[in-house]
């Protein structure tokens, strides 16, 4: 790059040539006050703030706007120059609101740094007010409180030089000039794709994210991307959902696996959290985020991520037990294993995958999907034995391992107390659905009833389907419209004949010791939980009924199956204590994760309970605790989007699903996923929220050495 | 780098301003000037987009009664300063008329802010519309053109214009056939109160008879 000398207030300055004045006096640290200026675009040169005086040039020129070259001498600070930009901030100011301290952006605002740093305080002019401003101005995802608006035009360019989507300009109405949409439009209709560019880079409180739509608690870049942001193992959805759109399947796969083991049975049967926090759900619904993800793994032709995702540190020579093979247990192991440590995992089942194999059923994510996934776990040296129950953790430890990770989840079932709860043909859904997914005998009646509304009661109730029984009855106590079981679920589950009674409160089991008759329920208004857990209900009095059934399954919560002869202490409900910041438990060297320690929650929950967990024993051992990876070198973003007729009305791709008459009879996948077509439009559906990260920041003139 | 507004100077004929007639205010004039000048603005630079708008703000105000002693100074700032700095021809040029007849027809802006008087009988805030009894004829066309009904009277009757309801717009000058509405300044001449049958009104005389 050729230098160029310049001289800025005296100053020698080595510039490079093509920069401009501004550019060149802000990189050598020196302020010019400057506003419609951004690093990232073209300059207009409009704000006048800007101006400079050269010698030989008569009169001031705006720096944004003028190359260096050359043995150029500049000024930046006259009297003539203060003047000009002392009235050009004041003709700013003049249809600017006047209190700085009400606004969302005090103290956080280019233009009220700009008054500061040139004395100007509110406007000695005529007050405009400017009346088209706030035409159209409404929508769900951008604030933009236009009375603000300084018609600096850095959002109308990031708009159109930027995203090339340029649905802002100038307007201009009854003589005032306003930023606006051609004819006004909403921003909808106007096909804005929702970037929050124009959010980004606006340099007052004219244009804001809608309140709420990010988390306080995280870190801002982080925040900006809501679907990261609330995905339990901090999965970089954006870059995936976008390498999807691109038909680069295996590069998506490779940004899943930075974080989680388990794409695949995931991409079957995450909470999908990141679907709800989507911010598209406020324009009409959010980006089919789990099936884009199911998608890649299934399409992913290359493995381009397996070499690196292969890589072993040296071994350490440590030796690490795990407790349980669920999805907490195995994703603490794969990730020991990477940091060099042998690693054994203790299994009591005879089939690894824990609630994936035996709480979850066939018919929602395949068998042969987590054995895949746990092979490639095993691959990377991790040891599972099976069959393997361990009663103490704490005589494992001492048997010869440096540390112990519990991770046994919660296989012992609830029934709730009453009478005949006891009884044959009673059973809790884990026993229910264990033992189908293990194949192993059970006895059934004709009728069967459960009792519980979550996802584990619709897997009773459905997996009741299959095996062949015609009269099946869930009895929930939450209403219709609140339902803890995920819609698709209780959709399906309704197709396939399942009848649903809500807001009952079972009160009692019918029947006698020869058999079981029916559950006793009555009506609930509402209900809550006091203080230490308890349920209070308002009943209907007079309301009970019965539901009859020879089979009842309670499908009311788990809880670890552990005792106090396991050698760790444990809390309510059997949870394994630790401390929560190292999940460490009262024993040395022993740790728990997943939801051994929460109680019942997700996979996604587990695998980022496991990260943890192999982080904090990697420590324990010596070594750094980092098991971040990179398997897919990020490439440069195209900060392109374009414009698209009826962006924002995009219809969700919703997968293809078996029909009911020919699921109902087997327990292959009920999910078929998308096909090609489907994902590229799916994932072009994305509003890119983490384009917007990418636009740089601007320093205040705080920041600057030369003030 | 040079950027450069692409919008050219308005279609302005300084001749009309160098030697203007008698009903030609100049302070009207650089109004509308300045009215035009601010719907042709691209946007982009703050001098013209703002300071067009805000020099037309403050002669609006001067024209309607609302001027103060310090505006002929800020003008003179703004308008310096505007046409020093800004992007376009536009503004340059319309701040450039601005100066010319800031200091050519100092007086008459003076009367405007000071004496809140429009020499030239123009600007609405300063001036009042009546009909002149000798010249009507009682023929109602003013009183159909009036959009704002401030004009009483009916056939064979002096009409009588209202003033609290008159606006000033003069759509009642060109239906009269007969010349008999005129603008006044400080001076307003003899008109009935009400409507009088077409002839029986004298300045001057009807009074002082009826007295009698």
């Amino acid at each position: 790059m050729q230098k160029v000398n310049i001289t800025i207030n005296d100053m020698k300055v080595e510039a490079k040539a093509g920069q401009t004045v501004l550019q060149a006096a802000l990189d050598a640290d020196i302020y010019i006050p400057h506003l419609c200026a951004h690093p990232d675009l073209t300059p207009q040169g409009g704000c006048k703030l800007c101006v400079v005086e050269i010698n030989g040039v008569e009169s001031a020129v705006t720096s944004c706007t003028t190359e260096v070259e050359e043995g150029m001498v500049i000024r930046t600070k006259t009297d003539n120059l203060s003047r000009i930009r002392g009235v050009a901030l004041e003709l700013m100011l003049a249809s600017h609101p006047g209190d700085c301290t009400s606004c969302p952006v005090y103290l956080n605002c280019e233009l009220q740094a700009m008054m500061q740093y040139l004395g100007v305080a509110h406007s000695r002019l005529r007050r405009i007010e400017k009346k088209n401003i706030r035409i159209n101005s409404k929508n769900p995802l951008i604030v933009r409180e236009m009375e603000r608006c300084i018609q600096c035009g850095r959002c109308i360019r990031v708009c159109s030089d930027i995203r090339e989507v340029g649905i802002l300009k100038y307007n201009q109405k009854d003589g005032e000039i306003y930023v606006g949409t051609e004819n006004d439009l909403p921003f909808r209709e106007a096909d804005c794709r929702f970037c929050g560019a124009c959010i980004e880079i606006c340099p007052t409180g004219a244009l804001r994210d809608v309140e709420g739509t990010f988390s306080k608690d995280s870190p801002r870049e982080i925040a900006l991307t809501p679907c990261r942001d609330t995905c339990p193992a901090g999965t970089d959805i954006p870059k995936y959902v976008r390498l999807v759109g691109e038909g680069k399947y295996s590069e998506a796969v490779g940004i899943i696996r930075e974080k989680l083991p388990f794409p695949l049975s995931l991409g079957y049967v995450c909470n999908h959290t990141c679907e709800t926090a989507c911010k598209r759900s406020k324009l009409n619904s959010p980006v089919g985020i789990r099936s884009l993800k199911r998608f890649a793994v299934e399409n992913d032709l290359d493995g381009i991520w397996k070499d690196k995702a292969m890589k072993k540190q040296a071994p350490t020579g440590k030796k690490v037990a795990v407790i349980g093979a669920g999805p907490a247990g195995l994703t603490s192991a794969l990730y020991l294993a990477k940091k060099g440590h042998a690693v054994t995992v203790y299994e009591k089942l005879p089939v690894v995958g824990g609630m994936m194999t035996v709480g979850i059923p066939e018919y929602r994510l395949p068998r042969e999907v987590v054995k895949a996934e746990v092979a490639f776990i095993e691959n990377m040296g991790v040891e599972i034995v099976t069959d393997k129950k361990i009663d103490s953790a704490l005589e494992l430890k001492n048997s010869g391992y440096d540390a112990v990770l519990i991770a046994v989840g919660t296989h012992k079932g609830r029934k709730l107390s009453m009478n005949l709860s006891d009884q044959k043909q009673v059973y809790t859904a884990l026993e229910f659905l264990a033992s189908t997914s293990l194949k192993k005998e059970i006895t059934l009646g004709n009728k069967i009833a459960i009792i519980g509304g979550g996802n584990v009661a619709f897997d009773c109730a459905r997996t009741a389907v299959r095996l062949g029984i015609k009269n099946i009855t869930v009895i929930c106590l939450e209403p219709k419209d609140a339902m803890l079981a995920d819609e698709e679920e209780v959709i399906q589950a309704q197709e396939e004949g399942v009848i649903i009674k809500n807001s009952k409160s079972t009160i009692g089991l019918e029947g006698s010791e020869s058999g079981i008759t029916g559950v006793k329920h009555i009506d609930v208004n509402n209900f809550s939980f006091g203080p230490d857990g308890q349920l209070q209900l308002d009943a209907v009095e007079g309301s009970e009924s019965i539901t009859e059934a020879d089979t009842v399954i309670f499908a009311a919560g788990q809880m670890p199956d552990l005792d106090e002869n396991f050698g760790v202490e444990l809390n309510r409900g059997n949870r394994v204590a630790v401390n929560p910041e190292t999940l460490e438990t009262d024993k040395t060297g022993i740790f728990a994760a997943g939801d051994a320690i929460y109680g019942t929650k997700v996979v996604i929950e587990a695998v980022a309970s496991g990260r943890k967990a192999a982080s904090e024993i990697d420590k324990y051992l010596g070594g750094d605790g980092n098991i971040s990876e990179e398997l897919v070198s990020r490439s440069v973003m195209d900060k392109k989007l374009g414009k698209i007729a009826g962006f924002s009305e995009q219809k969700r791709e919703e997968t293809e699903v078996l029909e009911a008459q020919s699921r109902k009879c087997s327990f292959s996948k009920v999910d078929l996923g998308l096909d090609e077509n489907k994902a590229c439009r799916e994932a072009g559906r994305c509003l890119q929220c983490d384009l917007r990260i990418d636009l740089r920041k601007v320093k205040f003139w705080a920041d600057y050495k030369y003030k | 780098m040079k950027i450069t507004c692409e919008k050219t100077a308005l279609a302005v004929n300084p001749a009309v301003i160098e030697n203007k007639a008698d009903d030609l205010c100049s302070v009207d004039w650089v109004k509308t000037l300045f009215d035009e000048a601010r719907r042709a603005s691209c946007g982009k630079c703050t001098f013209c987009r703002e300071g067009t708008q805000q020099i037309y703000k403050i002669i609006e105000d001067i024209t309607n009664g609302e001027g103060e002693s310090e505006d002929i100074a800020l003008l003179t700032e703004l308008a310096q300063m505007i046409r020093g700095n800004s992007s376009c021809e536009i503004a340059r040029d319309a701040t450039g008329h601005l100066l010319t007849v800031l200091e050519k027809y100092e007086d008459e802006w003076d009367m405007h802010i000071k004496r809140k008087r429009c020499p030239a009988v123009v600007c609405k805030a300063y001036i009042s519309v009546h009909i002149l009894p000798d010249k009507c004829q009682g023929c109602t066309a003013c009183i159909t053109a009036c959009p704002e009904k401030a004009i009483v009277g009916g056939d064979g009757l002096i009409h009588v214009i209202d003033q609290e309801k008159c606006t000033r717009c003069g759509e009642c000058f060109a239906p009269c056939k007969y010349d008999g509405i005129v603008k006044a300044g400080a001076v307003k001449p003899k008109t009935p109160e009400t409507p009088v049958p077409v002839g029986t009104f004298e300045s001057g005389g009807n009074r002082r008879r009826r007295r009698g």
